[in-house]
């Protein structure tokens, strides 16, 4: 909900603290801030209203209704606030104008007006200048006020043209449910063909649809600048009815999101009158009469309290004439019977109807900075060892002792048992069935990548997640090898894969169960391995990541390795080395891994593998040959040091 | 010729790394570690929470859906029911487990992601919103630090009443440019609400409780400075080797 500074001032006599302190008052006692912009002198608050505040903050008189509590100032105007005297108004039937709603579960309540002689044309400067800040385009002066009441108060209303109406003694509206296949094009052109899950809007003397109920307005009965007489609609149309009827015709508008997240039912009436009000003011005419279906009459929900349960709630020492005048703010009515404290919320606030509503009201204004933070006391409730926990850092030790490293893949993939209804893209459009597929991919990149890894014989990764198949959700562990020199190299990776195997048995003292061995990939159900096993009696104490490890994203470009194998004399240490190699490599280097020592003669030669890689381009030969030059230089000048 | 540490070094992921810390922070508290189904009905998932069908709060959280009707959950907070209802208060517990969201990936958002919900459910009147924000304060502090604030401000979750949004902050020496005195919304929380007892079976007159959920990547991505989300489950072991443990421990889980 964009929000106009300059709109919410109107409602103050006096200056409203400025925009950044307004943020604050807003992000720490009611609404989320999404952010803030300029907009030809006026500053626009972009507020995040959830559906608890939807029935009273998207509209700028119950933000300003939330500033003048929580900045403790009276409102100096208040359209829905005071005596219901102004409502009397409404009891002014017109003689032309009269309503039908035929279902009354879709439209409890359809108020309307008949205007006469209204002069369509501009609106004035303050309409414009109000409308425009907050994203909206100024249409024309009778329209423009429409929009205008929306985002003030919150009530959707729509105008049509009476004189495109039929009269037949008198024009008639009716709300009915659509009939399958009905068609209406709506203003901006476009048709859409209903069925009996919309509602609409007709012309009854001659059952033309002249609206989508709740949604938006039809072409037929448009205002255009030859409009003269006007019906004005303010109604409440049904939550979820208005909500799926939006959803099946994919029709979304400001109206829409109102309703959805239900309007008061007392709300039309003022919609109707201060739409006419408004119209009078900048376009001229007069009411001939107003119409109103409801025949109900406003329930008061009272909501109870104690200062006790107040406390016990929220961990403070809230007085009951803290939280009196707390409620005095809000100007809502309320008794003191005791320590129990009665509030009557007002018709608007629909998100307050239990106890725990107000103690967060309360709550909220008292400021939640200064409810102390405390531990939980003593003495906490047994604790239990989740086994599937307990067992997947176990397994994770033995990967840790064997040398294989953890990863995770997507469980959205392209193939699987289980297709999803809704989904985000082509190649995300089931979930997997199992983990070798995507661990096979992994394993792939891992081999392309194996020197920045370490790797310079086998890479070795495994992956635990839940997988789905036809049989319904486990967990699954999968190993992967992959060889990286020819040799044998089948072989090899068989022989890796039966010894994590036969050590995750060991530790677990059960076989592996449902295993399957597919090109270098061991999987099996780790829930059903576990399923018979004792519940192990603590947590495997396995290592974090390390304090000082500071992250860099991976480089785009490609790495180039270079080996370097050196004498030294045996009492050398290895960072004589490491240390000459970081020294002329700098960010470059990667990585430095050992993969050779020898001692013969009194010496050790020590040989070395050396990643360089950069941030920022493709290293060439030469650059990289440049610093091996400068290292073997300096490792050459030690004593009884000598590249080899 | 000796080396000088005489250990190895093994790379760990950051999420199992966040969760091990986790469990290990909360287990100090008393809290036990639950979890549950990642393919979850609609009542788990919504309902039982107080998301009515066809209501906007479900516009809050963009839904995978199986054509049986069920859903790849979208939070941990279907945990809460399933514990509730097997059993009696005093509940303290975390449940860490991967959920999924149908939005557009970005540098910020995953299809995909870790959370952990916290719930502690207690007799009336023995544990309040206090007791939440003393313990959302421990956990933030153990997790980045001493210099590390935390405000607690309104919210909106249909399973809370009041729902809150936890910030951090962090302050002072080493903390990067980027994050520097800047509040960043990490956690939603609140007291549970009474529908929520109710469904799962716990009258609220005699119970109270509070909850409290965030995704394991935003901690992670906080702690590291690791810039986009989508490394986290894109399984390029370039990006798990950045993650480096102590090897002497390693050598330690060997010798028990």
């Amino acid at each position: 909900m964009k929000v106009s500074y300059n709109w919410l001032q109107d409602y103050f006599a006096e200056s409203l603290p400025s925009v950044s302190e307004l943020e604050q008052v807003f992000m720490l006692q009611a609404l989320e801030v999404d952010g803030i912009e300029e907009v030809n002198g006026d500053s626009v608050i972009d507020l995040d209203v959830l559906p608890n505040r939807a029935h009273d903050c998207l509209g700028h008189r119950g933000v300003a209704k939330e500033l003048s509590v929580l900045l403790d100032r009276k409102m100096k105007k208040d359209e829905l606030g005071g005596s219901t005297s102004k409502l009397t108004e409404l009891s002014s039937r017109s003689t032309k104008l009269s309503v039908e709603v035929q279902d009354q579960e879709w439209c409890p309540r359809y108020t309307g007006a008949l205007i006469k002689g209204v002069k369509v044309g501009e609106s004035p400067k303050w309409l414009r200048e109000k409308l425009e800040a907050i994203g909206q385009k100024s249409i024309n002066n009778v329209v423009d006020i429409t929009n205008y009441v929306m985002f003030d108060l919150g009530q959707p209303t729509h105008i049509f043209d009476a004189d495109k109406l039929t009269d037949n003694s008198g024009i008639k509206i009716a709300v009915r449910k659509a009939k399958r296949g009905e068609e209406i094009t709506v203003l901006g052109g476009d048709k859409y063909e209903l069925d009996d899950s919309v509602a609409v809007i007709t012309d009854a003397n001659n059952d033309t649809p002249i609206a989508i109920a709740g949604i938006k307005g039809g072409e037929v009965a448009e205002v255009d600048e030859d409009t003269v007489n006007i019906v004005v609609e303010s109604a409440k149309f049904h939550p979820t009815k208005t909500r799926k009827a939006s959803a099946k015709i994919k029709l979304r508008t400001d109206a829409v999101q109102r309703f959805e997240n239900e309007i008061p039912i007392e709300l039309p009436a003022y919609g109707v009158l201060e739409v006419a009000r408004l119209i009078q003011e900048v376009a001229g005419g007069e009411v001939e009469g107003f119409v109103d279906s409801w025949q109900g009459e406003s329930q008061e929900h009272k909501v109870s309290i104690t200062i006790a349960g107040l406390n016990n709630f929220l961990g403070s020492d809230i007085t009951m004439e803290q939280a009196v005048d707390i409620i005095n703010r809000f100007g809502w009515e309320h008794e003191v019977s005791g320590e129990t404290l009665i509030v009557t919320p007002p018709f608007e606030r629909l998100d307050v109807r239990i106890a725990e509503d107000l103690y967060e009201e309360i709550g909220r204004v008292y400021g939640f900075e200064n409810i102390k933070g405390k531990m939980l006391p003593s003495p906490a409730p047994e604790k239990f060892i989740n086994k599937e926990w307990a067992y997947s850092e176990l397994v994770r030790k033995v990967m840790l002792e064997e040398g294989v490293t953890e990863t995770m893949t997507y469980t959205l993939t392209d193939k699987g048992d289980i297709k999803l209804a809704s989904i985000l893209s082509a190649d995300k459009d089931h979930i997997r069935s199992n983990l070798r597929v995507g661990l096979s991919d992994a394993l792939e990149r891992a081999v392309k990548n194996a020197p920045l890894l370490g790797e310079y014989n086998m890479v070795k990764i495994f992956e635990i997640g839940r997988v789905f198949p036809k049989g319904g959700e486990h967990t699954s562990m999968a190993i992967g090898v992959k060889a990286l020199t020819k040799k044998k190299a089948e072989q090899r990776e068989q022989e890796a894969l039966e010894i994590v195997r036969k050590a995750l048995e060991q530790e677990l003292g059960a076989k592996l169960a449902d295993v399957t061995i597919n090109n270098g990939i061991l999987e099996f159900n780790l829930s059903d391995t576990i399923a018979n096993l004792p519940t192990p009696s603590e947590y495997p104490k396995l290592p974090l990541i390390g304090k000082g490890v500071k992250y860099t994203p991976i480089s785009p470009f490609p790495f180039v390795t270079r080996d370097i194998a050196v004498w030294v004399p045996e009492n050398a240490q290895e960072n004589e080395i490491t240390d000459v190699i970081y020294k002329y490599g700098g960010e470059l280097v990667q990585r430095v891994d050992k993969f050779d020592e020898f001692k013969t003669d009194g010496r050790v030669s020590l040989a070395y593998h050396i990643v360089f890689q950069s941030q920022n381009k493709t290293l060439t030969d030469d650059e990289v040959g440049q610093v091996m030059q400068k290292i073997e230089g300096e490792l050459n000048s030690k004593e009884n040091f000598e590249v080899r | 010729m000796t080396d000088a540490n005489n250990t190895r070094q093994v790379a760990i992921h950051p999420i199992t790394s966040a969760v091990r810390e986790i469990v290990r922070i909360f287990d100090k508290l008393g809290f036990s570690v639950a979890d549950g189904p990642e393919i979850e009905t609609d009542y788990y998932n919504f309902e039982a929470l107080n998301f009515p069908k066809d209501h906007p709060a479900r516009d809050m959280q963009d839904t995978f859906w199986l054509p049986d009707g069920r859903v790849l959950r979208t939070q941990t907070s279907d945990v809460q029911i399933h514990f509730m209802e097997e059993h009696e208060p005093p509940i303290r517990i975390i449940a860490p487990g991967k959920v999924y969201r149908s939005e557009a990936t970005d540098m910020k958002h995953e299809a995909q992601f870790y959370q952990f919900e916290g719930l502690v459910v207690d007799k009336k009147g023995k544990i309040n919103l206090g007791h939440l924000k003393g313990i959302v304060e421990y956990f933030f502090k153990e997790f980045f630090g001493d210099n590390t604030e935390v405000r607690m401000r309104p919210g909106f979750f249909p399973f809370v009443e009041p729902a809150l949004e936890f910030d951090v902050r962090l302050v002072g020496e080493g903390v990067p440019e980027k994050l520097q005195g800047k509040w960043i919304e990490v956690m939603g929380s609140g007291m549970v609400h009474r529908n929520v007892l109710s469904n799962a079976g716990l009258d609220p007159e005699k119970y109270q409780g509070f909850a409290f959920g965030t995704g394991i990547e935003r901690l992670a991505m906080m702690r590291w400075m690791i810039d986009d989300i989508r490394n986290f489950h894109h399984g390029d072991m370039r990006f798990v080797h950045k993650f480096i443990a102590e090897l002497e421990q390693v050598d330690k889980i060997k010798d028990k």
